[in-house]
């Protein structure tokens, strides 16, 4: 393949790979009902599996924020989410989003 | 292209890249609020004769009366499940819900077994699972306790459903008026009379224990205020001064009472220690001091004044030092309600001809009118703060509603009466 070429598909990639990431961050944000109870400070991480066509295999939480009420309510957010909008590209889906991790952080936006 | 450059491109390709080596991590820092999707599916009666109470519809209309939760119609129940085994989880998923409730009643020999469980949907597991006894005349209770099984399950907050309330009813027949002080469940429901008069009753006020009420009453034509015991009936008057005798509240402690009387003229705020009947004056305006709450740490005291000129709530120590005004918007603030946490206070709001429901925040001193009456009054906070009872004056008629902080959840409480007064929420 012609290195011009390559560049060009990698880009590509990246893009659509950062498109997606913004339309499932948004999905799991519009999904995500944030408890009334929670305190600040509060934070964890979900590993989530897809099919690859964005269908959500399973949510887990690998680093829990020791409130079990925050916790399951970002892996309800995952869930109510899917199937999330992954690119088009199935073997670009299946290599990128098989498998990765979602932080919910809501003080970030403070 | 040579071989520099192809070189170069080769490396940003790969920089570019990161994601082929290192998993994506998608942060999520927004939410929304909303209330959680729950389905209440009816539970299922095993037994001869039926059962005399809807458990699962009160269930229902519990968590749903709290803002906090949307529960689902029956209708749109893609099943009526009474088993774990009989759920299909899928179906429930497709339709957006995050809980499921389930139960069995089964009657045995007049007492009734109340059986439930709590799923997460997407997990497909059960949160929590009871079975409990009880008799005919409890079941209302038992649906109720459920109510807040489920809602600290969910929201972490305690529930209020099995708590009570009392509050003052009039009714009019002839020339002859009947007032009441009556106690109910939270919804309404299992009302039983504490005092009756034929001379107005006023300003229940729950001790903080839960067991006595003290409450003002005309029964001898002048305002006196009594302490009733409620497990005995028993009752001790404890003010009786010239002029006004009004407005109790109690320290957080159960120690003292707060008061209103007129015996030196104006009205003004008063302590009376319970045990030595020792009073002391925290007040002496020329003008109105009225409706004294205590703040839940004790240390201070809120109430409402006319010193400047309209109703205002003022704040001073629970000695009746550095007396300070509290309120600036609006023409009209009073009957203050502090929340269980103190951060809090709600109050009635007048602005022109309209007198509502506000919540001041403590901290920032900012206020948020939630109910949208023309007449609200007496706020009163539920114990777990995620409620404000208030009644609502129409003609001669007065109902009581419940209203959630965020002001999104309203619901009207249904009693015998038309007219019901004061409501006081049971610690």
């Amino acid at each position: 393949m012609d290195a011009e070429q390559a560049r060009m598909d990698a880009e590509q990639d990246q893009l659509a790979i950062k498109t997606a990431a913004t339309a499932i961050r948004q999905k799991v944000a519009r999904s995500w009902i944030r408890p009334v109870s929670a305190s600040s400070g509060l934070k964890c991480t979900i590993q989530v599996r897809l099919m690859s066509d964005g269908t959500v295999i399973d949510a887990v939480v690998v680093t829990s924020s020791g409130d079990a009420i925050f916790d399951r309510s970002a892996e309800n957010a995952v869930h109510r989410a899917s199937p999330l909008p992954v690119p088009a590209d199935k073997e670009l889906a299946a290599k990128e989003f098989k498998s990765f991790k979602f932080l919910f952080d809501p003080d970030r936006s403070r | 292209m040579s071989f520099f450059r192809k070189f170069l491109l080769i490396c940003l390709v790969g920089f570019y890249m990161p994601s082929s080596h290192a998993e994506l991590t998608i942060e999520i820092t927004e939410g929304i609020e909303s209330a959680l999707p729950i389905s209440i599916v009816p539970f299922a009666m095993q037994g001869a004769s039926g059962v005399p109470v809807d458990v699962s519809f009160i269930v229902d209309s519990d968590l749903g009366r709290s803002g906090y939760f949307k529960t689902l119609d029956k209708q749109s129940m893609p099943g009526r499940p009474s088993t774990a085994e009989a759920v299909q989880f899928k179906d429930w998923q497709a339709i957006g819900q995050s809980y499921l409730v389930i139960g069995q009643i089964t009657e045995d020999h007049g007492q009734y077994n109340v059986q439930f469980q709590l799923f997460d949907v997407y997990k497909g597991g059960q949160l929590m699972g009871y079975r409990m006894t009880s008799s005919a005349a409890n079941l209302r209770r038992t649906a109720h306790q459920i109510s807040d099984l489920i809602f600290e399950k969910l929201t972490g907050k305690k529930g209020v459903f099995s708590g009570r309330i009392a509050y003052i009813t009039s009714s009019r027949q002839g020339k002859q008026s009947t007032h009441k002080l009556q106690i109910s469940d939270a919804d309404g429901f299992n009302a039983q009379t504490i005092a009756t008069s034929v001379e107005p009753l006023m300003s229940p006020a729950w001790s903080p224990d839960g067991r006595k009420i003290a409450y003002v009453s005309f029964e001898k034509k002048a305002a006196a205020i009594y302490v009733q015991t409620l497990a005995t009936g028993d009752r001790a008057r404890i003010a009786e001064f010239p002029g006004i005798n009004g407005a109790p509240s109690w320290s957080p402690d159960g120690t003292k009472l707060a008061l209103t009387l007129s015996k030196d003229g104006s009205p003004d705020i008063y302590t009376l220690n319970l045990l030595t009947r020792s009073l002391t004056k925290l007040t002496s305006s020329f003008a109105i001091d009225t409706e004294p709450t205590w703040s839940p740490d004790g240390s201070s005291i809120v109430f409402t004044s006319d010193r400047g000129g309209k109703p205002q709530l003022y704040i001073m120590s629970s000695q009746g030092d550095d007396q300070k005004r509290l309120t600036f918007s609006g023409s009209y603030n009073a009957s203050a309600s502090f929340s269980p946490d103190g951060r809090s206070i709600a109050m009635v709001h007048g602005n022109g001809s309209d007198y509502r429901i506000a919540v001041m925040d403590m901290a920032t001193k900012s206020v948020n009118v939630i109910t949208d009456g023309r007449s609200d009054e007496s706020p009163s906070f539920a114990p777990n703060g995620s409620m404000i009872l208030y009644a609502s004056q129409k003609g001669n008629a007065g109902y009581l509603s419940a209203i959630s902080l965020d002001g999104k959840m309203q619901q009207k409480l249904v009693f015998d009466s038309n007219d019901v007064r004061e409501p006081a929420w049971a610690p």
